[in-house]
């Protein structure tokens, strides 16, 4: 087109990038270093209004909802599906919801060290319903002062957890393969697991009809808490680099990698097409480790297998009984969060109030609050015998070092899990996936700390 | 003289003023799209790729080119866009190939061709999630349809969704709708002039040589333009990659099998698996020159090729 219309297309383009031009400065000014978000300031007013929770799909529930709502009358819940990818971008908006769901154990010195999640101390400080000699120690999980995790200020709640190295069994699948059931408190060794589980296994023509082990999941949390049991450690001191090649922590790699190569499970090598709880529901699994949750899963999902289900203590690799938490689930307020007054009256009613009340009566998972662990639910042998394992368990309860402020599980899980299926399938030795593992994580570590500028 | 000349003059240049106006006034909606939607993600996302910004902190440490000598030198990035090329290598052609004999096929008068048009073109309507859960459901390893005809041959369980044999499965998904190219090419066929068919009838040319000769030159510039089009969308192919990967509580970018990690599955890992987001800008950045090297590299040796009508070049005169 060259007409002489004084507007041509040179002058289009160069407005074009005029406007993208001024737009990206204009982006630059803002993104001058923050100050850190870790000191904390005071606790603001709840606002009447919205409180916008991003939550699990139907974690709370339409009466939750209500019950809140009706006792909060200034407050109306706006609920979003947890999505990790949302999350980030409403984040990065500076746009985020006002509660965010989120593992306690793998998320506060990540968004702690970002200055993005509220320094709750004011708000705990100046809190009627939750009184701190309450407070149960899986809490701690959610401190954080600037090196450790489990010192220092508090960045949020749990809602309930449970000691996720733990396990449940099918007694019937037991007694069918001639095996001894396992004293429920007295810890099985995972090799003694892995023997049961070659004899729970059923295959015919290639098909498994049965697996005896429960889906074998190589992350980090569970490396560590094999690993603790034997006397090790993944992450170091400073958090800032994994060790793999330690003789306790080969000893897990080996162990995974047998029991991956027995194929007695689902695995990183043989996904399975769903996760424990419902390929247990079908009997496709003899076993499943998850924790006390599980119980009131169970319950509320395939009451009929409460009869040949039993819970029991969580195994070890080596001669220390550590039984920690994978998750700690609870909610955490961004610091631009809109209502972060509004969304602690929530942790409050969710957490410690009537919505914890009810979730522990329901047995779905223990309680963040220790007067509410005389309402777990005991009203039938199932229950009783879950929550007898689980009382006797809680002594062995231990937070260790999953966290660092320089990735989230999720970054190190996705070289992990890709690794250990490599290895498994060229048959690779549980020292030279060690040294796979120390570059790929200490990497992901490394563009961590340069995230952070340090 | 002189005088109504200059009227004359200055009469011409502000009536093609008001045209001028006009025609970017007409096309502003679509201008300020483009900046707003297109340019400006694009400038930003460059700005990115120079940071080592996590994706949800307040700051952005610069890093220069680090990102770029990394993107460049990654193995990982390498092997993403290997296993992309090779995708294109055997889908673009298959596609447009396969559209095409579809298109010719259905445009003879055989009975029951409506029905045949629409059975071809229903994969085209379901949407691409909706299909690569479907297939993955199919190629199950315990349950799926596929491992239940093999055992009926005898034939052991496959694992279809794992190891090498994933990138088989996510062909046969992208394969699975190429379907929806027929209805161009049936609109070009239908623009090939009868008069040269028949003449080439007359003159004792066989279906090949009218083929070669008189239907392919004529629909050539929507072969190109087809050609483009699949090439840029096949380059940039993530959801049946993703999608197909093996479900679980931890489903994740990295449970997609090794075979199918693509370069956009790759981008989206660097994004909201590792918060890279410096990195993952600058793979894209990187990506957007790729793909416009492929497409000046297709326009050029395609261009030569292709037979149009009327000369591109001549402009009709408007004064």
């Amino acid at each position: 087109m060259t007409q002489d219309t004084g507007v041509t297309r040179r002058t289009l383009i160069a407005g074009a990038a005029g406007i993208a031009a001024f737009a990206g400065v204009a982006t630059l000014a803002g993104c001058a270093p923050a100050a850190s978000g870790g000191a904390a300031g005071t606790a603001k007013k709840a606002k009447a209004g919205t409180v916008t929770i991003m939550a699990s799909p139907g974690e709370i529930s339409d009466q939750q909802k209500a019950d809140f709502e009706a006792s909060h009358p200034h407050l109306k819940l706006s609920l979003i599906n947890s999505d990790p990818t949302r999350a980030n971008a409403m984040l990065a908006a500076g746009n985020p919801p006002d509660l965010i769901e989120n593992s306690g154990i793998d998320v506060t010195p990540y968004y702690a060290a970002r200055g993005i999640a509220t320094n709750l101390d004011p708000y705990f400080a100046q809190s009627t319903v939750i009184k701190e000699s309450d407070i149960l120690p899986i809490n701690d999980v959610w401190k954080w002062d600037g090196s450790t995790q489990g010192k220092g200020s508090r960045y949020g709640m749990t809602k309930d957890w449970s000691q996720d190295s733990m396990w449940w069994y099918d007694t019937q699948a037991w007694s069918d393969a001639g095996l001894t059931e396992p004293d429920p408190n007295k810890p099985i060794t995972y090799d003694e697991l892995l023997d049961a589980a070659r004899k729970l296994t059923k295959t015919s023509n290639g098909t498994t009809s049965q697996y005896g082990l429960y889906t074998l999941l190589p992350a980090m949390d569970i490396i560590e808490a094999m690993a603790a049991t034997n006397g090790g450690r993944v992450l170091q001191p400073g958090l800032a680099k994994v060790d793999f090649s330690s003789p306790e922590v080969k000893a897990v790699l080996k162990w995974f990698l047998d029991a991956t190569k027995a194929n007695v499970s689902y695995s990183p090598t043989n996904p399975s097409p769903d996760w424990d709880g419902p390929e247990y529901f079908a009997g496709k699994q003899a076993t499943v480790q998850q924790g006390y949750w599980f119980n009131g899963y169970l319950s509320s999902t395939a009451p009929q297998l409460q009869a040949t289900t039993k819970f029991a203590a969580a195994p070890m690799l080596g001669s220390k009984r550590v039984s920690p938490s994978f998750g700690a689930v609870g909610y955490w307020i961004p610091t631009k969060a809109a209502n972060p007054g509004g969304a602690f009256e929530f942790i409050e009613w969710y957490c410690a109030g009537a919505g914890a009340k009810a979730r522990a009566e329901s047995g779905s998972g223990l309680p963040s609050i220790k007067s509410y662990l005389s309402l777990l639910p005991s009203n039938n042998a199932f229950t009783s015998q879950s929550l007898a394992v689980q009382k006797a368990e809680l002594d062995y309860q231990q937070v260790l070092p999953l966290a660092t402020p320089y990735a989230l599980a999720s970054a190190m899980n996705a070289v992990v899990t890709p690794a250990f299926a490599a290895a498994a399938t060229a048959g690779d030795s549980a020292g030279k996936l060690a040294d796979t593992l120390n570059t790929a994580v200490n990497a992901v570590l490394a563009n961590g700390k340069v995230q952070l500028g340090k | 003289m002189t005088t109504l000349t200059g009227i004359r003059r200055r009469s011409i240049r502000r009536a093609r003023q008001r045209d001028g106006l006009a025609f970017y006034g007409f096309i502003s909606p679509w201008l300020l799209g483009t900046a707003i939607l297109t340019v400006f993600p694009l400038g930003y996302a460059l700005y990115v790729s120079f940071t080592a910004w996590d994706g949800i902190s307040p700051y952005k440490p610069w890093v220069g080119l680090a990102n770029y000598a990394e993107v460049l030198t990654s193995p990982d990035t390498w092997s993403a866009l290997s296993k992309t090329l090779l995708v294109v290598v055997i889908v673009v052609p298959a596609t447009i190939i396969g559209s095409l004999v579809l298109a010719i096929w259905l445009n003879e008068k055989v009975r029951g061709r409506v029905v045949f048009r629409t059975i071809i073109f229903l994969p085209a309507i379901v949407p691409a999630v909706a299909a690569a859960l479907i297939w993955k459901v199919i190629f199950d390893k315990d349950s799926g349809s596929v491992n239940r005809i093999l055992a009926t041959f005898g034939i052991h369980p496959v694992s279809w969704v794992t190891g090498d044999n994933a990138f088989i499965t996510l062909l046969v998904v992208m394969l699975w709708g190429i379907g929806a190219g027929i209805i161009i090419y049936l609109a070009a066929l239908q623009t090939v002039d009868v008069e040269q068919l028949e003449a080439a009838k007359v003159d004792g040319a066989g279906p090949l040589t009218t083929f070669r000769h008189v239907t392919l030159p004529a629909i050539s510039p929507i072969l190109l333009f087809q050609t483009v089009l699949t090439l840029i969308t096949t380059l940039q192919v993530f959801i049946p990659a993703l999608l197909l990967a093996p479900v679980g509580v931890t489903q994740t970018v990295s449970s997609v099998p090794v075979a199918n990690r693509l370069y956009m599955v790759d981008v989206w890992s660097q994004f909201f698996q590792y918060s890279r987001y410096g990195y993952g800008s600058a793979m894209i950045i990187v990506f957007v020159i790729v793909i416009l090297i492929l497409t000046a590299v297709v326009f050029r040796v395609g261009g030569r090729s292709v037979y149009y009508a009327v000369d591109p070049d001549q402009r009709e005169d408007r004064r």
